[in-house]
């Protein structure tokens, strides 16, 4: 940048019209006479922050493997989910059909019928039987 | 958004923020925390901000706001003044004595200016960004960022010359 041009930089930045490059040259230049300017120069030079060496990777790192975590924990919940429905669905259509301990109770149940019928039926004999009439005794 | 495009298109901009953040929050850990934090806030918005017509304006805005947020839960405004401070590194010590002479100073006038001319002035001269990205960040035009900055070196400067003509006795 040419030295007689500090004059026209500085009031380009006063202006608010100046790049950031002619400020970087402007902060760093020891030929501004002006004294706040100066001050005002002095301030932001001490004040300005270092980005320190390989942020953004070192950054990058960290956010990487916070959300590989973040997504084996999203995988993780959503497999706990998917078995609490599997077994949730299971028992629910478990929970209609009937116990072994149940259908045995229903069979001797139903047992008991037959041998009921078969009982009744011994008590009466057929003498007669034809497509017509059917003709019982009262008893053997 | 990929993982590989979040890296390039937001995360690289880690370094951009660092500045800003670091000046709003004071010190490494608490700026790189936040930097982490801000970065999980964007990659959970990744499907909206693919669609983003600025991303790298959406980027700045949600870090000013995060750091707004934490200085207004945390009250950090008084560490603040004392993080500027903090950071004086001079060998000679009537130096030093006079830098945070002018430090304290500068930093009352930055006070009692308008809070919009202090954040451009320090976004731009103190972090160092472009007009685009301070307008983004505090979603207001250019031109008017550039109308900020000229008034805020304008009033710093008029009250630097008016202190120390005071102490030179010049009235």
């Amino acid at each position: 940048m040419k030295e007689e041009s500090i004059e026209n930089f500085i009031e380009k930045y006063k202006s608010g019209t100046s790049s950031l490059e002619e400020e970087i040259f402007l902060f760093d230049s020891k030929k501004v006479t002006n004294s706040s300017i100066q001050m005002i120069f002095s301030f932001i030079k001490k004040n300005k922050k270092e980005v320190p060496q390989n942020f953004n990777d070192k950054m990058w790192m960290s956010f990487d493997k916070k959300t590989k975590k973040m997504n084996q924990f999203r995988i993780g919940l959503l497999s706990t989910a998917a078995s609490i429905v599997l077994l949730l669905s299971i028992y629910i259509s478990n929970k209609n059909e009937l116990t072994n301990s149940e259908k045995e109770a229903l069979l001797i149940e139903a047992k008991s019928m037959f041998i009921a019928k078969n009982q009744k039926e011994k008590n009466y004999t057929i003498i007669i039987q034809n497509e017509l009439v059917v003709v019982y005794t009262k008893h053997k | 958004m990929t993982k590989l495009d979040f890296k390039l298109k937001v995360f690289s901009l880690s370094e951009r923020l660092f500045p800003m953040v670091a000046r709003m929050l004071g010190t490494q850990a608490n700026t790189e925390d936040a930097i982490q934090e801000i970065m999980m806030k964007l990659w959970k918005k990744r499907k909206k901000l693919e669609k983003h017509p600025n991303i790298k304006g959406f980027v700045f805005l949600t870090a000013r706001n995060y750091c707004i947020d934490i200085i207004r839960k945390k009250r950090f405004l008084l560490d603040e003044l004392k993080n500027y401070s903090r950071i004086i590194k001079s060998s000679n010590e009537t130096k030093k004595i006079e830098w945070e002479e002018l430090n304290i100073i500068i930093l009352k006038i930055l006070e009692e200016i308008p809070e919009q001319q202090k954040e451009v002035f320090m976004m731009r001269d103190i972090d160092g960004y472009e007009f685009i990205e301070i307008a983004a960040a505090m979603q207001i035009k250019i031109e008017h960022t550039r109308v900020l900055l000229s008034r805020a070196t304008k009033q710093i400067g008029l009250t630097l010359e008016k202190t120390y003509s005071y102490e030179r006795g010049i009235y």
